[in-house]
């Protein structure tokens, strides 16, 4: 390649993402800051904090469990046992989109066991609900939780699986085929909550 | 990057690219073997079928292993006292069991080439456990997880194999892996165990003087002696042998402090290495063979996963 | 009288120092060549060939194939051999006696003359065995081989190792008239390899089959055809060394030729990466420096002939593991057009040399008639069109075998036509060509 061509493929480089997504900011990081910190206080008034696992599904959800955990640790002045999920080996669809790749992922851990726990569970975003799934199935193969709530930040709508979350921050009504993402400091290098118009296509 | 390779054949043909996410994938799969229920549903409903023409207990278990830990099915499929015995030919041995309905084979067989001439006539994954003495790349892949994971990193190091290469397809594959993730390798053993030929074939380095070798290697990776393969005929008695060309605690004396010992097993004990370095601080041959565990599920994930792709496309072309 | 009027082709022979554009008058009855010169004019009645633009040549002979009969006509047949030798641009073939049972007794050698006589199609020439059941242990009656039609004598596909055996052979073939033509490998160095010994060898793990093992028994050879007055043939020669070795006996004036197979002029080692069985014989690929010791010696005159060990073998034999699957490949079928694409189209090779080292040369070697154009002589020819372009597709081979290392090659340069004794068979350039227009038609 020229050293022209080369420059131009740089150049159109750096438009084409912007050229097919375009997106828009809906939440910021204290709008984020304010759901952990409602979050946490629901589990601070749960009563049932002697027995419970806080677990997010790798990576977004897990870095928020990792948040509220922190949080509710930290006011109830006793750790709370926390969990972060790796539902890769549970997909569904391994078969009609190939392996999913683990830059970055380093399994499910789970601190102590998981018999009997209630276990708060927490996604950044809820969509289909099969990660949701693939998520009770490891909990599952870990032991017999005494029961498991779901937390979410966003319910984007369009369940296939009869799987509800028992708290949601915001319901969002958006066209099927944008996206919403959650984006957070330690995953993504910012924060806030994003749709991307055509980012599931 | 993504994951498209349905067959594992060898390691010649892997980019550096390639066998990282191997090795990443297989990092974040060593997990579940450290849980009570060491399963996870990943393959569930697939079928491998371990089709061994070679005998071997270590890495058919290991495959079998590894594929219920994904929770495939497996079925294992033996020369001995099967059709093979009565004379029927790979590739009809292969259409007969694709015919119920399996989705990978494992294949281990004396002739090199045999899982690639396997690949060219079937419409599963295939995956190399051993052609002869060509290569065995899930013994490469575990080798170099093993180092990657004891030594922190492979570019830059030294890696002594040593012994038996010429009939190793454990060496053949270390090698091409090795080198492609930056490791200086050197092949060292007797010079008729050290095919002429071999250091031009691979791009690595040779040499018959094992003291000198030991002094550089941050790991050391002894082969068995392939007596099943006559190996014998090439040095002149395994006395020799052992004083000159096997590793022993004296020899171990001149290697660097930080260096391992590692060995595809089964091991000669007292002949290519003493037991007291096979059981001893450096050896990490334990290791190896759990290592082997994760590689193998990792391998058949990503291909499997290919595979089914590409079958679930030619499903949705015919529908 | 039926007669057939070769018009107007470029006749060309290197034996009898011609080329020129001529006319070749044919006698049907006798089979012979009436006449050669311009403008001849036919007999009423005379059936005519048009040669305009064509190269009309010598028939041309391949002096080592393996047409399996008797014993495993699955692989081939003298038949479908010799329908291969004439669609392939030869019209007559020396075959090999590892047939089973072997060629090693005077009626083996009759049974395949009356094959090839009921085939009607090449002329067939077969070799008898030097030793009994080819074992290299006891001689085979070479007197009665002889006797039979025997036109020389080899355990091909194996060597005699024995010195003393290969001795008495020479001794006897001297007084017979006859040449001992030998595959050379001394089987205790070669121990069972199934490529060359090298880097690819190296790499895939597989047992190699160094150059010297070849070397040793063409020099071993060369001495006992001194000590014994005799005359040795150095069967498809493949390394660098054994070019060398006849070369130097050559200049002493041993009695001593030489053949080369075009796979060994145009394919290395690499081709074995694969593992694809089409690349496996005996001799093996080699390395480019043997390519070109070769073809070096091909130009020189150190290496006589071609000569292109057709060996078929079935689809299931050849797809098995490497191996395990057995040697050899076949080459009747596509001789001409890849010698004539990669060495004479490419100059490296005159298309004198190269047509005189499959007609005269050939004959030469095992005093076979044929092998020129001469008036009173056997009208076999070989007709080429050097330009025609084609591909290699195994499945319009005549022969039954496909495990051909050239299939899928485009090549420049056909035999179009193959006269034995008079009698016209449409060649591989006749049967693939296709009128422009179809061809575009075909191509939607």
């Amino acid at each position: 390649m020229s050293k022209k061509n080369k420059r131009k493929a740089a150049h159109q480089d750096r438009e084409a993402p912007m050229r097919q997504k375009q997106e828009r900011a809906i939440h910021d990081a204290k709008w984020i800051a304010k759901q952990i910190d409602a979050f946490s206080k629901e589990l601070l008034a749960s009563g049932v904090l002697d027995h419970a696992l806080i677990a997010g599904i790798r990576r977004r959800g897990a870095e928020l469990a990792r948040r509220v955990r922190d949080r509710v640790s930290k006011q109830w002045g006793h750790p709370v046992p926390y969990g972060a999920l790796d539902i890769t080996l549970y997909r569904d669809d391994v078969a009609l989109r190939g392996p999913r790749l683990h830059t970055g992922k380093k399994g499910t851990v789970i601190e102590g066991p998981v018999d009997h726990r209630v276990v708060f569970l927490i996604d950044d975003v809820i969509c289909t609900g099969r990660t949701i799934r693939a998520a009770l199935d490891i909990l599952n193969d870990y032991g017999r939780p005494g029961a498991v709530r779901l937390f979410s930040l966003i319910d984007r709508g369009g369940r296939e699986l009869p799987i509800q979350p028992d708290r949601v921050a915001e319901r969002l009504s958006i066209p099927h085929a944008d996206r919403v993402e959650v984006r957070l400091e330690e995953t993504d290098g910012e924060e806030g909550v994003f749709v991307v118009l055509g980012g599931m296509r | 990057m993504a994951w498209t390779r349905k067959h594992l054949l060898d390691l010649e043909s892997l980019s550096k690219a390639e066998i990282v996410e191997i090795l990443d994938t297989a990092a974040s799969f060593k997990e579940v073997s450290g849980r009570s229920v060491k399963k996870v549903p990943a393959l569930r409903g697939r079928v491998v079928v371990n089709l061994f023409y070679e005998a071997s207990t270590r890495t058919s278990n290991s495959f079998a292993l590894a594929a219920k830990r994904l929770s495939a099915d497996t079925m294992s499929f033996s020369s001995s006292g099967s059709s093979v015995s009565k004379g029927e030919t790979l590739i009809d041995t292969a259409k007969n069991i694709e015919a119920m309905g399996v989705d990978a084979f494992v294949i281990r067989h004396s002739a090199p080439g045999a899982p690639h001439l396997l690949a060219r006539h079937t419409q599963c994954s295939v995956i190399n456990a051993g052609d002869g003495c060509h290569e065995h790349p899930t013994q490469g892949l575990l080798d170099i997880f093993t180092i990657r994971e004891k030594l922190g990193k492979v570019a830059g190091l030294t890696v002594a194999i040593l012994g038996d290469i010429r009939h190793s397809r454990v060496a053949r594959s270390n090698a091409h892996g090795l080198r492609k993730l930056g490791a200086r390798v050197i092949l060292a053993g007797p010079p008729t165990l050290v095919p002429p030929a071999i250091a031009a074939a691979l791009g690595v380095e040779v040499s018959h003087d094992i003291d000198a070798v030991v002094e550089q290697a941050d790991a050391l990776n002894c082969l068995r002696i392939q007596f099943e393969r006559k190996a014998g005929r090439f040095f002149p008695g395994v006395r020799e042998y052992a004083a000159i060309y096997g590793l022993n605690e004296d020899r171990m004396k001149r290697a660097k402090p930080g260096a391992i010992i590692m060995h595809p097993g089964p091991i000669n004990r007292g002949i290519e290495l003493t037991p007291e370095l096979a059981d001893g601080d450096r050896s990490v041959i334990l290791q190896q063979v759990s290592n082997g565990l994760a590689v193998r599920m990792a391998v058949l994930y990503l291909c499997m996963g290919v595979g089914a792709q590409s079958v679930a496309a030619r499903e949705e072309v015919e529908a | 009288m039926p007669t057939l009027l070769l018009k107007n082709g470029r006749v060309f022979d290197p034996s009898s120092k011609l080329d020129k554009t001529a006319d070749i008058l044919i006698d049907l009855q006798s089979g012979t060549i009436e006449g050669i010169g311009k403008n001849l004019k036919p007999p009423p009645g005379a059936e005519m060939l048009d040669c305009s633009d064509l190269l009309v040549c010598p028939g041309f002979l391949d002096i080592h194939v393996h047409f399996r009969e008797p014993g495993f006509t699955a692989k081939e047949t003298i038949a479908s051999g010799s329908a291969a030798a004439v669609h392939g641009g030869f019209s007559t073939v020396v075959t090999m006696p590892n047939t089973d049972p072997p060629l090693d007794n005077s009626s083996a050698i009759a049974y395949q003359y009356l094959k090839a006589e009921q085939a009607g199609m090449a002329r067939v020439f077969p070799m008898g065995c030097i030793t009994k059941g080819r074992a290299g242990e006891e001689l085979a009656a070479l007197g009665l081989l002889a006797r039979a039609g025997a036109v020389g004598f080899t355990d091909d596909g194996a060597c005699v190792n024995s010195s003393f055996l290969v001795r008495s052979a020479l001794e006897y073939a001297r007084a017979l008239g006859k040449v001992v033509v030998e595959h050379c490998e001394d089987h205790d160095l070669s121990n069972g390899a199934v490529m060359h010994e090298g880097k690819v060898s190296a790499a895939l793990g597989i047992n190699g089959y160094p150059s010297a093992a070849e070397e040793i028994i063409v020099a071993r050879d060369i001495r006992l055809a001194k000590l014994a007055g005799a005359r040795i043939h150095v069967q498809h020669i493949s390394a660098k060394g054994s070019v060398s070795l006849v070369r130097e006996a050559k200049k002493k004036g041993a009695k001593v030729s030489a053949e080369v197979a075009p796979h060994h002029l145009l394919l290395t080692d690499e081709c074995c990466r694969d593992f694809d069985a089409n690349y496996k014989m005996n001799p093996p690929l080699r390395e480019p420096s043997d390519l070109d010791a070769c073809l070096e010696g091909l130009l020189d005159g150190t290496i006589d002939c071609f000569a292109s060990d057709h060996a078929p073998h079935t689809t299931e034999e050849k797809s098995q593991e490497f191996v395990e699957t057995p040697n050899g490949v076949i080459g009747l079928e596509t001789n001409i057009g890849v010698l004539l694409t990669h060495l004479v189209h490419k100059n490296k090779l005159p298309l004198k040399r190269f047509v005189d080292a499959w007609t005269a040369s050939a004959a030469r070697v095992l005093d076979l008639p044929g092998g020129s154009l001469k008036v009173g002589g056997p009208a076999d020819v070989t007709i080429l069109d050097l330009d025609l372009r084609w591909q290699v597709d195994p499945a319009r081979f005549k022969s039954k075998a496909r495990n051909c290392p050239f299939a899928g090659w485009k090549l420049k340069g056909a035999p179009v036509y193959t006269l034995v004794g008079g009698k016209v068979f449409p060649a591989i350039g006749a049967t693939m060509k296709v009128p422009a227009k179809q061809k575009s038609a075909r191509s939607r």
